[in-house]
């Protein structure tokens, strides 16, 4: 996997995922297992992704983020993004997702 | 030996007979058939894919010869810059470029059977005539067989390829104050990317799409959001429903958010209003006087299949000789080994830079995509596609011979 994912539990069903490395074909769909397994595991989630330590997003990695955020929906929970600067904001912004994400700003 | 206007009209006559009961596999021998009575012999070389070299269509008299490189020598002359060009060392040899429209097909050698004939202007016309209409029967008879596909091919083509060329429109088209042109990149295995336009009355329309992913996947998603896009444009649907079109045949054949990218434009082209409706790519670059203006981001939505409720079409107006780049992101983030994309600001300075060159638009989208490809030391990791755009007066007559 071109990227780590380190979870930790804030407080019971709240996950922070710190994501390190490249968000991007054809490494992401492990995020999407990634979360999906923490949906299965605890019911409903609410999750931050952490995205401060990713240096490349593409819209392979976009669509992953999306996947995820519908897993924790499926479940009444919530997905949102947080962290993210430079090219993987820019790309946030580009692909208009940033509002969806809770990334905006 | 000079050769009549008569002549040349039979001959054209009589190829244009012949050309209802051909294979695409007869088609040098039945030109040369029609020009034996004027001892003049054609050898037709087409462009290959990625508009590296000339191939030779052979008939039964040639011997199959080396591809020419696209740009050197008369024959890359004549290709690169649309005209007729004379042999260096014979004055009976001459080279013309092959033409579907403003769609570059190849060139023509042509053996004439006596020195300076072309000085004569009713000769002139009368070969040029032969050429036109042997570029037409290259591209009417291409789909029946698959003798032209394959001779315009350097290698096997894959099945997304395959799924994606057969969809998309002629790469340049143009008219007297339009002109349009596009590439796509790695020509063998793209997938994802896809363009489309359409010309009718005072609207052009224009459609650049990015599908998610890679390979055959990435393949069917960007094709079915081209025929839902163009289907909706075809009944007269606004960009929006066109939009709209594409959300529902997304989610209605994949239920894991599976999206394209895209731009979809209209453009007035009395008046140079421009339409644009901005799902998630790229934006444009408005370019005037070889410059970047304006960068196509007034307003945006999410991609096409993750249906957006958000009114995302905006509008600009253009001045006379403005450019429009269209482009995906395989372009500006094509890498090189020894690190750092291409970049959008190279891209918008070879833009720049051939613009002042005077060269035609499909030459200057060649020499990109080829500039891009050589950035990546020829190998693509993503599909990259360019759109060049040019409303002014004169754009089309620019690049026919």
């Amino acid at each position: 996997m071109a990227f780590e994912a380190l979870v930790s539990e804030d407080t019971p069903g709240r996950y922070v995922i710190r994501i390190d490395g490249d968000l991007a074909f054809p490494d992401s769909d492990g995020l999407v297992e990634t979360v999906a397994g923490l949906v299965a595991d605890s019911g409903t989630a609410d999750v931050v992704l952490d995205l401060a330590g990713v240096g490349f997003l593409d819209s392979s990695g976009v669509r992953a983020l999306l996947q995820a955020r519908q897993a924790t929906l499926a479940k009444d929970g919530s997905l949102t993004v947080t962290g993210a600067r430079g090219t993987v904001a820019e790309v946030l912004r580009i692909t208009a997702v940033d509002d969806l994400l809770g990334s905006s700003g | 030996m000079s050769i009549s206007a008569l002549d040349l009209y039979r001959a054209l006559a009589d190829l244009l007979r012949a050309g209802h009961l051909m294979r695409s596999s007869d088609l040098a021998a039945t030109v040369n058939a029609a020009l034996r009575p004027l001892n003049l012999r054609v050898s037709i070389y087409l462009i290959d894919l990625e508009q590296r070299a000339l191939r030779l269509l052979p008939d039964a008299d040639d011997t199959v010869t080396d591809p020419i490189p696209a740009d050197e020598g008369a024959p890359g002359e004549a290709f690169t810059t649309v005209r007729i060009v004379a042999a260096p060392d014979r004055s009976d040899l001459i080279w013309v470029p092959i033409m579907d429209g403003t769609e570059r097909i190849g060139v023509a050698r042509i053996v004439l059977p006596g020195a300076d004939l072309l000085d004569d202007p009713e000769i002139r016309l009368g070969l040029t005539s032969m050429v036109g209409l042997i570029g037409h029967l290259v591209v009417a008879k291409t789909v029946y067989g698959d003798l032209l596909r394959r001779v315009r091919r350097s290698r096997p083509m894959s099945t997304e390829g395959e799924l994606l060329w057969h969809n998309l429109p002629p790469l340049t088209f143009a008219t007297d104050r339009l002109a349009i042109s596009a590439v796509l990149e790695p020509c063998y295995e793209v997938g994802g990317d896809a363009f489309d336009y359409a010309v009718d009355n005072d609207h052009a329309h224009l459609e650049i799409f990015d599908a998610v992913g890679h390979g055959l996947r990435a393949g069917l998603t960007a094709v079915l959001t081209l025929a839902a896009t163009r289907a909706a444009r075809s009944r007269g649907a606004d960009l929006d429903d066109m939009a709209k079109a594409a959300d529902a045949a997304l989610t209605s054949q994949f239920d894991d958010l599976r999206y394209t990218t895209a731009v979809l434009a209209d453009l007035d082209l009395r008046t140079g209003l421009l339409r644009y409706l901005n799902a998630g790519h790229h934006p444009p670059v408005l370019m005037r006087g070889g410059k970047a203006v304006a960068y196509l981001d007034e307003e945006h939505r999410m991609p096409l299949g993750l249906a957006d409720p958000r009114p995302a079409t905006a509008q600009q107006q253009l001045e006379p000789g403005d450019r429009l780049l269209l482009y995906t992101d395989g372009i500006t983030e094509a890498h090189s080994p020894e690190g750092g994309p291409f970049g959008l600001d190279r891209l918008i300075a070879l833009a720049e830079h051939h613009s002042v060159d005077g060269l035609p638009v499909p030459e200057i989208l060649r020499r990109i995509a080829h500039a891009v490809l050589d950035h990546q030391h020829g190998h693509l990791d993503d599909d990259a596609t360019l759109m060049i755009v040019e409303w002014a007066t004169g754009a089309g007559p620019r690049i026919v011979p």
